[in-house]
């Protein structure tokens, strides 16, 4: 069962346990986070995740939103939030144009 | 409820998301206000759902906003990349591996040296010398500061100060109009002694005028009395001594007048004698 459905709030969110509605939090069952996978178990746990586009597209949202309240979204906003997103839209943009830019490449083989 | 409808809120409860999954039905505003009572209903059933009995405040806490951004190095990247690396690859780990990354990719020229890679450190460059000016960069902080204050002041501590200014305005209007209702039992009391006052005095009054006229009538019966009794005496004496005088014929006359001639002697007579008497003690 997808978690996510456009428009509505996730299936497991439940207000009356969860309270207000945070959109960067996870709301299903927890699993082991990322940064303390093991290398072996790593193969297990992404047989665990949900691989559905609406999931992928959820998890997308959840990081985004994560990192806004972490970020973008304070009371006294810097320029690292900016900083931030100007890199992250250049390796977007290295990987839509590299197709194009490989061809001003100076060596045949390296 | 109409409202709710024209608003598409209800619409995820008609299909069987449970009644919790909308809980913000806000009323479009199309001329209608919400009143207070309203407010302080949504208010409270908001409140029992979020912060009921099953709240699970230990996993889910209330979000908060933080005053910064998560601390960084090298100017925008996080602290928690270096500290994901650090238990794997020391301190330098990271740096070598971004530096290795870039240089591999240049080495494989898939990071392409043309007209556009430049774009990156000419635009690091600028923004580093704007941060690190002695002049700019304050400045700009100064002026998003100022920026930042000004949209607190319009869009949170104005409003919020009126508020409150309003309801204290109300409050204070409020305890007038309560000491007023406390006075108001003085005031009764002392209409109603007014009043009091007034009947005393109407009684008082209405006393006196009856003591005056029954006086009065009682002054005329002691008087008519009086006046008819003088005039009977009157008219008796005056009755006698007419009906005396006209009785009395000039021989009594003359007899009377030489009684007395006789009687006067005699007295003065023996006046004379007990005049010596006194005289020759």
């Amino acid at each position: 069962m997808s978690s996510y459905q456009p428009g509505r709030y996730p299936r497991e969110y439940n207000p009356k346990v969860h309270g207000p509605y945070m959109p960067g939090r996870y709301y299903g069952k927890p699993d082991t986070p990322f940064g303390q996978v093991k290398l072996g178990e790593l193969g297990d746990w992404f047989g665990r995740r949900n691989k559905g586009p609406s999931a992928i597209w959820a998890a997308i949202h959840r990081g985004y939103w994560r990192w806004a309240a972490k970020n973008l979204h304070v009371r006294h906003t810097g320029f690292v939030p900016y900083g931030q997103a100007i890199m992250c839209i250049s390796a977007i943009y290295f990987g839509i144009m590299y197709s194009e830019r490989k061809y001003h490449r100076h060596c045949k083989y390296h | 409820m109409l409202s709710a409808f024209r608003s598409g809120a209800l619409k995820s409860v008609i299909q069987g998301h449970g009644a919790f999954k909308v809980l913000a039905v806000v009323p479009s505003r199309q001329g209608h206000s919400i009143s207070k009572q309203e407010r302080i209903e949504t208010w409270d059933y908001v409140n029992s759902v979020y912060f009921g009995p099953e709240r699970d405040m230990k996993n889910f806490p209330n979000p908060t906003q933080p005053a910064k951004h998560e601390p960084v190095r090298l100017g925008i990247v996080p602290q928690s990349w270096f500290d994901f690396m650090y238990p794997k690859t020391g301190v330098t780990g990271p740096y070598v591996f971004g530096g290795g990354l870039a240089l591999w990719m240049m080495s494989k020229e898939i990071m392409v040296v043309d007209h556009y890679f430049w774009e990156i450190p000419s635009f690091w460059i600028m923004v580093y010398i704007l941060c690190n000016h002695q002049k700019v960069g304050p400045q700009l902080t100064k002026w998003v500061a100022e920026k930042y204050e000004a949209r607190k002041h319009v869009q949170f501590t104005r409003p919020i100060n009126m508020m409150k200014d309003a309801e204290k305005a109300n409050i204070a209007k409020l305890d007038r109009l309560i000491e007023e209702t406390e006075t108001i039992k003085h005031v009764h009391q002392a209409k109603k002694e007014g009043v009091e006052f007034q009947l005393e005095a109407a009684y008082r009054q209405r006393l006196q005028t009856a003591y005056q006229e029954v006086k009065k009538r009682l002054d005329y019966e002691v008087e008519k009395a009086n006046t008819k009794r003088r005039f009977e005496q009157d008219h008796m004496v005056n009755w006698i001594v007419n009906s005396v005088t006209k009785s009395i014929t000039p021989q009594q006359e003359k007899e009377s007048i030489q009684l007395f001639q006789m009687d006067y002697l005699q007295l003065w007579s023996c006046k004379s004698i007990e005049a010596d008497l006194s005289l020759g003690c």
